[in-house]
Order: structure tokens, then sequence, then C-alpha cells
């Protein structure tokens, strides 16, 4: 196994919080690999620091061999790394399958004014982004609700949408942040299985997430994180063994 | 189905201009209305698609209506090689400003815009040598289409007829293409947009200079319709109501610009008739509207018939 993502000494600060401080590991091809931690641990800014939302303040991040630590958001998700939001970020303007085929935008090239005058190219484009788009409601199950506007869309399914969304740009990473949160009990075990379904054709996943059952059975490896500093990485059985993460957050999340 | 509402558009326009070819409120309103479908479908697609705010884009309008004035009247260049270079100037223009306003939000990116709109009438109103001053420009001649001189009111009905269903049905177009979706992405959430891949600066930027361009192709349009341009054409107060027109009609949807551009065209034609309340009526109809229709006329509206239709195949299923 390779690593597809190298992150090596990566801090970053907000004012006086060490939200991530001094944090290096490796993220293999195909791996599941999630980071958990108690509220404000810094999962979501390492994720913003993956995808460009935010710089880190030292340290360097490598993706495929390319550096991007300083790459701006859109050109890194040119280069195949995809997230959803913790806090969603549907395009509520749209319906379900105008958000996918927007995800379809690297993978098309016309441009402004092709698209104002509706050239043979862009009616092509059309045609196959329109396949690319319902092949990826179809893999989250909403292949129905393509035409659904999105602002009358359940929670649960716009957790999914918004997967079906990152899907469409073909990543070959996808950071999920906390997809289960606010789902019940049927919805996780169905999350679960997208989850296990998307790793398994080939995209390598990382996953925050707070539903412990979930993380320890699906990861390959994990991630604690707590006040911003890497308290231990290991395998599920690692993990859940260490004292020290028992004391920080697993015995916190099971009391 | 996708261009079903630019053949209504059209069905009606050509019906009514050949119906009623010497009607003052067709041959007359008309025209004007259609310049107002051009701008607020223009302006559209900065604001409604891209989810943007200019309250500048009478800037634009001056700089092609004077262009046009300009080089026809002291340089007797053709009309459409004048309107060309004035396209060409606001593109320009536009190009330069967008990147630095652009990256404004909100209050901020309202208030630089403003600021484009006054600095240029102040420059129309200050630069008399130029631009006649607060006086204006007349003399304009009419244009010329192979030996066709367009100066009777209908002739123009049909050209700004045809003008406007052309922007139109770029709009249409642009909605359902790559930089289409681009724009109304980054309308619903920026993050998000740039997370997929889109370049947001880049895409504001080209969209700005596109709505510009539109908007300075109609400024040129009018000088030669009017035959005089003043700067009481292009003002703070017509940058306001190009906005009102596009958020009264529904923001984000091409024919919600028609007709906020339509209303706000007939509405005070027919107000005159109340007199001195006329201001005060056209100031509590529009309040009234934004107060019960708060996603415009045309949006509300639509979405009125899709609940009466859903609810009606809910009841028939239900029964069934
Ligand atoms: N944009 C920001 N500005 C200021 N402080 C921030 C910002 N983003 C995060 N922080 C701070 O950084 C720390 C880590 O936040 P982060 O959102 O990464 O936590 P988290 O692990 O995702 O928590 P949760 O489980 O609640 O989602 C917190 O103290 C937070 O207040
Ligand atoms: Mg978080």
């Amino acid at each position: 196994m390779s690593a597809l993502l190298e992150v090596n000494s990566v801090s970053r600060r907000f004012g006086g919080v060490e939200a991530l401080k001094d944090i290096t590991f490796s993220v293999h091809g195909g791996e599941i690999f999630s980071i958990i931690g108690p509220n404000g641990a810094g999962k979501t800014t390492l994720f913003n620091l993956l995808t460009g939302v935010f710089y880190a303040d030292e340290g360097s991040i490598l993706f495929n061999s390319h550096d991007i630590t300083r790459k701006r958001t859109f050109e890194i998700a040119r280069l195949g790394i995809q997230r959803t939001f913790q806090n969603l970020q549907i395009f509520l303007n749209m319906n379900c399958i105008e958000n996918v085929k927007t995800a379809c935008h690297t993978r098309i090239s016309s441009g402004m004014i092709s698209g104002c005058l509706r050239l043979k190219k862009v009616i092509q484009e059309e045609r196959i982004v329109e396949k690319w788009a319902m092949e990826a409601l179809d893999f989250v199950g909403m292949k129905d609700l393509a035409l659904a506007p999105s602002d009358t869309l359940p929670y649960g399914l716009l957790k999914r949408l918004e997967i079906a969304r990152a899907l469409a740009a073909k990543p070959s990473l996808i950071l999920l942040d906390e997809p289960a949160a606010g789902l019940n009990d049927t919805e996780t075990l169905e999350m679960r299985h997208l989850i296990e379904s998307i790793s398994r054709s080939g995209i390598t996943v990382m996953l925050v997430e707070h539903n412990m059952s979930l993380v320890m059975e699906i990861s390959h490896r994990i991630m604690v994180l707590n006040y911003g500093q890497c308290l231990k990485l290991g395998t599920p059985t690692e993990v859940q063994k260490d004292p020290e993460v028992i004391a920080a957050y697993l015995g916190e999340a099971a009391g | 189905m996708r261009l079903v509402g630019l053949y209504i558009f059209l069905a009606v326009t050509i019906g009514l201009g050949l119906l009623f070819p010497d009607n003052y409120y067709v041959s007359v309103v008309g025209s004007t209305a259609f310049f107002h479908i051009i701008l607020a479908v223009a302006l559209n697609l900065f604001m409604g698609y891209a989810g943007q705010i200019s309250l500048g884009h009478a800037a634009f309008f001056g700089i092609g209506a004077y262009t046009s004035a300009i080089l026809t009247t002291r340089f007797n260049l053709n009309p459409f090689v004048a309107m060309s270079a004035g396209a060409m100037l606001t593109g320009a223009l536009s190009t330069l400003l967008a990147r630095p306003i652009l990256k404004l939000k909100g209050h901020y990116l309202a208030m630089a815009t403003l600021g484009l709109g006054i600095i240029v009438h102040i420059f129309l109103v200050q630069e008399e040598w130029l631009t006649g001053g607060p006086d204006g420009l007349s003399g304009i001649p009419p244009i010329k289409i192979a030996s066709l001189v367009v100066d009777t009111d209908i002739q123009w009905y049909f050209i700004l007829c045809a003008v406007s269903a052309m922007t139109i049905w770029i709009s249409l177009n642009l909605m359902d293409s790559r930089m289409g979706r681009a724009l109304r992405a980054i309308h619903g959430s920026e993050i998000a947009a740039e997370v997929l891949g889109i370049d947001t600066a880049s895409a504001k930027a080209q969209v700005f200079v596109l709505s510009a361009v539109l908007t300075s192709i109609a400024g040129s349009l009018f000088v030669h319709q009017q035959a005089f341009i003043s700067p009481d054409s292009c003002s703070f107060a017509f940058s306001v109501e190009l906005v009102t027109m596009v958020v009264l009609g529904g923001l984000g949807s091409t024919f919600g610009a028609v007709f906020g551009a339509a209303i706000l065209t007939f509405l005070p034609e027919f107000l005159v008739h109340f007199e001195e309340l006329e201001v005060l009526l056209y100031g509590a109809i529009l309040m009234c509207i934004m107060i019960f229709l708060p996603k415009g006329v045309f949006v509300s509206a639509v979405d009125g018939v899709m609940h009466l239709f859903q609810r009606r195949c809910v009841r028939d299923v239900g029964s069934s």
C-alpha cells in the first residue's frame, strides 16, 4: 500500500486556540481512515486544511505526491479530493440532479460563451452529465428523487445527496464529516453500507464520526485527536484498548 | 420544453405588435418594456443566478449609450460599429474592475458598485466637452438595417422584441450549462462550489462582464431609439429600478426578470390616472408585493401552481 495522503507536522491556530498541533500521519490508498475525538478537538479543522478552506500555519500536506499545502480549494478539488460538510452545504436553490450535475464541473470543459449559445459541445456535455448524475444518485439510492427540489428533502436524504454530489466529481479521496450525525438507527445502518460501498468502489475514505460502533466496525485505522493533538493512531482494537484514549474520549462516550 | 417560455413570449409580443401596431401602450410603452426586459434579464444573470448584487449597472448602460452617441455624431461611425466599440469598452472596464470588486460580498459589494455608478454619472455630468454635460447629446442618427432606416415606433418594437428574445434565449441556455450551474452553485453555497472544483472568483468575474456587456448593448440601442441621451438616463435611481425589477419578478428566474421589467414599465403608465396619488400607490404596491410574495411575482405564481397541481395529484392517489 502506498501513501495517498501525507500530512507532515501540520499546525493551525485560531487566535489563542491551537486547533491542530504538530499533526503527522498518512493515509493509504483504499483504506477507511477515521478521525475521532471530543468536540473542538480539531477534526473539522483538519478537513478544512486538507481542502484549502484554511491554510496550515506550519507543516506540509502532500496528496498523490502533489504539494497541496498552499493550493486553493478548487485546485485541490481538481486533483481529486472531495468532502461533505458537518453543517450540510447543499445548493438549496437547485433540485437534486442539478446539485449532482454541478459536481461534474471538472469532468467537462465548456465555457460561459459556449453555454450562452448552446453550442453542439454543450448539448453533448449535457447528455453525458445527465448520465453521470443519475449514476451517482442511483449509487446513494436517490434515483427517484432526481427532480425533487432539494429544499423539501428531509435531513437524512440531504446527507445522502451531499455524498452523491461529492461522488459525481469522481474523487480518489473523500472526506466525510459526521455523515451519521442526526440519523436514526436505520438510517445509520444504511449510511454504513453506503460508506462501505464507496470504499469498495476504490475510493479512499476519511471519516470523522462520533458514532463509535460505526467507526470501530468499518475503519481500517483510527486517529484520536484531543485538543488539537494526536493522542493515538492505530487499528480499532489498539485504539479501544488505549488507556489514554479511554480517559480522554471513549470513557466519556461510553458513559 | 426548455424554451417553452420563450415561445410563449414571442407569440404574445409578436401577436400584440401585429394586432395593435398603432396602440401607444404596445409600440411606445412596449418598446420601453423591451429595454427593461433586456436589462433585467442581463442583471439577473449576475444577481439572480450568481447571487451577487450590483447597484451600478446604469453605469454600463451609460457607457454603451454615450459611446454610441459620441462615435456616431462626432465621427460618423456606423451605429453597429459604435455599438461594438461601446461593448468592448464596457467589457474592458468590467474585466478590470471585476476581480477587486467581486472580492467583496453583500453590503460591501453593493457599496462598491454604487460607487462605480456614481463615478460614471459624475463623469457624464462634468466632462461637458465629451458628453454634453447635464444637457446630454442629441441628434443621434437612427440605425439602418440593410437599406431600411429604423425610425418608426413599431419598427423599434419588433427590433427590440428580437433582441429581448435573444437575451432571454442566452439566459435560458446558460442556466442548463456547466458555467450556469457553477453560478447558481455560488449562489447556493460558495464554499461547496469551490470544493467541487469551481473557480468561483473567475466565474463571478465572467458573469459580471457578460451582464455588463449586454447592458451596454441595450444602452447603445437606447440612444438610437431616443435620438437623445442625458445623464438622467444613467443615474443611480435607474440602477435601483433595475434591481427592483429583478427582485420583484423573482430572483434567479429568467422569466421572473421579464415579468418584473414588464410590471415596472406598465404600472406607472396606469397609475398616471391617479394623479397626485401616483407615487404613493406605486410605492405601496411594490411594498405589498414584496411583503406578500417575497420570492417575487413570477416565482411565487409558479410555486403556487405547482403546489395546487401536487395537491391534486396527492388527492387523486389518495382516492384511487
Ligand atoms: N474559523 C474558526 N475561527 C476560530 N476558531 C475556530 C475556527 N474553526 C475552528 N475553530 C476552533 O478550533 C477548535 C477546533 O474546532 P473544530 O471545528 O475543528 O472541532 P471538531 O473536532 O470538528 O469538533 P466537533 O466534534 O464539535 O465538530 C475549536 O476550539 C474551535 O472553536
Ligand atoms: Mg467538526
